[in-house]
């Protein structure tokens, strides 16, 4: 066995402290509830009993169809929304090129869950827009119907994953591509299907299986449609009705742990081996062409239909929050600023309560990931690449399976000298949203480290600075950017996290505002402050969101042409 | 295989927007011949070859393949060959598909194709690799699947942009060669995007030298080399030194004096007086320490040697002569004198290496 330099000292002893928090907080009850799940509940022997009973089960087995009915159907949906756009921004001189970026965004400041309640009252049975249609066509349509209102409210948050991967792969393609299939004779369809479709196709699978992913795994938007016959809220009623002793929360557990790693297998095999940046210096994007004046009005009609639907949570969210009463009418009868006002007298802690969970979380999260991203990609030490696996890993991992597999694990440990369960105290939502976020801000962390040349360090260290001196003195303000990037969507991100909260919270002094949201939005009367907290949660997420993008903006005019002029070489 | 089919250039312009990038260019391109289009980046060249595949903004002017005109065919119609300084391989698709693209989109048959793409695989020295991808080729391999992706489409002529840019100086003395051996035994007139001058001259029939749109000066690299008719041609095709003066006839004899302090006799007579550059190459100004016999014939000039490069084959020296800074070649062999940077040296020129371009 090779034995560890001095100058390894240091780094192994931090991958051990890391390696051990990953271990504790995610490996071990992600595996204690895979182990219970196979265990037989009297005997405590392992066994497959409990997966015979769920399969058996029809409820189980509806909610499984369900699940993944409703995932595959949100991935069409969220293409079909989100495939006019990228090909608009990427084939033609299009004027709303921003305003597609701009689409790309504003689903992501609000959780599916907080718009869910305001889409009823828009798209619903009895909603304005199937008010509208039966005064005028004397027809509804149902939109919001069982599974197409979940189908509906996922597909129009998650778009951007596909709108995003697949206008960065069809940024990708150099027009060489194109223009040597077109010198061999190829053009117009023939040329799309059988140069351009296949080159954007990774990142398109890349988008889509991430959103399959999220909306299989996903909670709270079937819970507040009241949908349950799917997995996640079975699992997460099973533990809180019947007990934390009922092995079909596990056994649910450990199947929406596998569809995600089979998702994320997926988007694995479509990426792998298909490094198709074919950009070339001086190249880039695909052939564009200026739109004749019929194509840019339909261009516009149909991006202004999309940026209506995906900016319908945020409306509805805002009348409701603004409107008395809401109900078999287009809009409310009257509008007032009590909810605002009594909002803010019940739910200040509930506020205070997110920003230092979220805050805390985050800082967690950028401390990890910057040292996971060192120790990966600048140190030697044997097994480093299972540190960036594993915390990577938490995506798997949905929030229902860790927040079970946290109540299972840490309900025996007190802590002390509050001589409370860990489980129940409120630092365990702060460990909990920190695992769940920890692959965003360590996949910004690791993308910050890479653009910084060896050389800076080297540079640095030829000057007499030590290892210690210069990340801190060279690397870590290099990737300020990057992980001021990843400490606010870590922070936007767990400040509306619902799933794993909705377990872990004991008390409602501990709760944060997405558990507040959800309890205000059970009872007709809640709406309107649950609406208005909603938009606290909205403005906080914008907000946090629009100053990451200006941070990240200011940095890289600073920074960008001095790291980059060094990674050149 | 098809004859030779010539290429034609016809006051061609092109602009991106505002900016001319092409102006007035007529080029004839004899069938079967090996053409370079010369110049630095900027210069238009590889606009003038894009715009014969068909890409880039339309031009204003007439290009002609055979007795085609082809500026208002779109590049699919045009069965020009291309090979793309970055090949441009499709990554998703193997080396076999990728040279059977074209004849796919031909609709040829599916045996026809089959033989044709082993036939140019073979013929390229990469028929085992046929089942691989294009990332697990090398560079030398790529350029040749892009060589073979475009011969076997039988195009009536060969584009060739930059093709040699991305190998390393090895490969690419190579490459060169089987490309010319590639172009003769195909008797494909083509045409060859460079800006590297040793590049054009090694493999060129022809050059047509570009800079800043428009054509300098068309002709064989001997040619371009020792008579090139301005300033640009002059450096572009290797060191010079370039003088400018004014011509004046005294009796029989014309006479060229610079401003600062060098004069000389001409050996031509047919010679426009008035301001113009006396041109001459490094290599033909031979240097020694002391003034020799006076040879009647020759130019003796004599100045301080300012700095000394050693270039392996010969030493370059800066010479200061009046107030021109001269580069002066000297072939080098073991043992031979090497003259000290601060020594005064004296230099011969024989006149009929001068060459005069008129301003």
């Amino acid at each position: 066995m090779r034995s560890l330099s001095r100058h390894q000292i240091g780094p192994a002893s931090l991958a051990l402290l890391l390696g051990a928090f990953l271990f504790v907080f995610l490996i071990i009850p992600v595996a204690k509830v895979i182990f219970v799940a196979f265990q037989d509940p009297s005997t405590g022997a392992l066994t497959l009993i409990n997966f015979k009973d769920f399969f058996y089960t029809s409820l189980f087995q509806e909610s499984f169809v369900n699940s993944f009915y409703v995932a595959a159907m949100s991935v069409l949906v969220a293409s079909l929304i989100a495939l006019p756009l990228s090909y608009f921004t990427t084939r033609f001189n299009f004027s709303g090129t921003l305003l597609i970026q701009t689409l790309g965004i504003i689903p992501l400041i609000m959780p599916p869950f907080v718009g869910a309640v305001s889409m009823l009252l828009l798209f619903g049975e009895n909603g304005s827009l199937n008010l509208l249609f039966y005064e005028w066509f004397g027809f509804t349509v149902p939109f919001m119907e069982g599974l197409n209102g979940v189908i509906m409210v996922e597909s129009i948050h998650y778009f951007p994953f596909i709108l995003i991967n697949l206008s960065a792969a069809l940024n990708n393609i150099d027009q060489s591509m194109e223009e040597s299939a077109q010198n061999l004779g190829s053009h117009g369809i023939s040329l799309f299907r059988r140069i351009v479709f296949p080159l954007a196709m990774p990142g398109y699978v890349a988008g889509a299986s991430l959103v399959f992913l999220k909306v299989f795994d996903d909670l709270g938007t079937p819970l507040l449609l009241n949908v349950n016959k799917m997995l996640a809220p079975q699992a997460y009623l099973r533990i809180t009705s019947i007990g934390i002793s009922d092995p079909m929360g596990y056994v649910i557990s450990v199947i929406l742990v596998v569809f995600s790693l089979l998702s994320l297998w997926t988007s694995f095999l479509a990426l792998r081996g298909k490094d198709y940046a074919t950009v070339q210096k001086g190249g880039g994007g695909l052939m564009k062409r200026d739109l004749k004046p019929l194509e840019k009005t339909g261009c516009y009609i149909v991006v202004i239909f999309i940026l209506l639907l995906v900016l319908s949570p945020h409306l509805g969210l805002a009348i409701l929050s603004f409107g008395t009463v809401w109900s078999y009418s287009v809009l409310p009868d009257a509008y007032t600023f009590n909810h605002y006002l009594q909002m803010i007298s019940s739910s200040t802690q509930l506020i205070s309560n997110t920003l230092i969970y979220a805050g805390l979380a985050a800082l967690i999260d950028v401390v990890l990931g910057t040292t996971i991203a060192y120790l990966v990609w600048r140190t030697n030490l044997v097994g480093r690449k299972w540190l960036d696996f594993i915390a990577m890993g938490a995506v798997a991992v949905p929030g229902v399976v860790l927040g079970i597999g946290y109540l299972r694990t840490f309900y025996e440990y007190n802590v002390p000298f509050i001589d409370k369960p860990l489980a129940s105290w409120w630092v365990i939502i702060v460990v909990a949203l920190s695992i769940r976020r920890l692959p965003y801000a360590l996949r910004a962390c690791v993308a910050a480290m890479q653009q910084i040349s060896v050389a800076l360090e080297e540079a640095a260290e030829n000057l007499g600075a030590n290892k210690r001196r210069t990340v801190f003195r060279i690397v870590v303000p290099l990737m300020s950017g990057g992980i001021v990037a990843g400490f606010i969507t870590s922070f936007a991100t767990a400040s509306v996290e619902l799933s794993a909260t909705l377990m872990l919270v004991s008390t409602e002094s501990d709760a944060p505002l997405a558990y507040g949201i959800y309890e205000f939005m059970q009872s007709a009367s809640g709406r309107g402050p649950g609406a208005a907290l909603g938009i606290v949660a909205v403005i906080i997420v914008g907000a946090a969101t629009f100053a990451s993008h200006l941070f990240v903006k200011s940095k890289q005019e600073v920074l960008s042409p001095a790291v980059a002029a060094a990674a050149k070489e | 295989m098809t004859d030779a089919v010539k290429i034609s250039i016809k006051n061609l312009s092109l602009s991106f927007g505002e900016t001319k990038v092409l102006k007035d260019v007529s080029i004839e391109i004899e069938p079967g011949e090996f053409f370079s289009f010369l110049g630095p980046s900027g210069s238009g060249k590889s606009t003038l070859l894009r715009a014969i595949a068909g890409f880039g903004p339309r031009p204003e002017g007439d290009i002609l393949i055979g007795n085609e005109k082809i500026v208002k065919l779109p590049p699919w119609e045009r069965n020009v060959g291309m090979v793309f300084q970055s090949y441009a391989l499709w990554p998703h698709m193997t080396i076999r598909k990728n040279v059977a693209f074209g004849l796919e989109e031909r609709r040829t048959p599916k045996r026809i194709t089959n033989e044709q793409v082993d036939e140019v695989l073979e013929m390229v020295g990469l028929l085992e690799f046929a089942e691989r991808r294009p990332s697990q080729l090398s560079g030398g391999q790529q350029q040749r699947v892009a060589l073979a992706r475009t011969i076997v489409m039988k195009p009536r002529v060969l584009l060739l942009d930059e093709p040699l840019s991305n190998l390393d100086t090895n490969l690419r003395v190579q490459m060169r060669r089987e490309i010319l051996e590639l172009q003769r035994k195909l008797k494909l007139t083509t045409i060859f995007v460079t800006h590297d001058q040793e590049e054009a001259n090694t493999i060129s029939d022809r050059i047509a030298v570009l800079n800043h749109g428009i054509i300098q000066q068309i002709g064989s690299p001997l040619k371009l080399y020792d008579e090139p008719t301005n300033r640009f041609v002059a450096n572009f095709l290797g060191s010079v030194n370039l003088i400018d003066g004014v011509i004046n006839q005294e009796d029989n004899v014309f006479i060229f004096n610079s401003a600062q302090g060098i004069s000389f006799s001409l050996a031509e007579s047919n010679i426009k007086q008035g301001s113009c550059t006396a041109m001459f190459r490094p290599q033909n100004l031979k240097i020694t320490q002391k003034k020799k016999k006076l040879d009647p014939t020759a130019i003796q000039l004599s100045g301080k040697i300012e700095h000394r490069e050693f270039l392996g084959s010969r030493v370059r020296y800066l010479v200061k002569v009046g107030e021109h800074l001269l580069l002066v070649d000297d072939t080098h062999e073991a043992n031979c004198t090497t003259f000290e940077i601060g020594a005064t040296a004296s230099l011969k020129l024989e006149s009929d290496m001068i060459r005069i371009l008129n301003n």
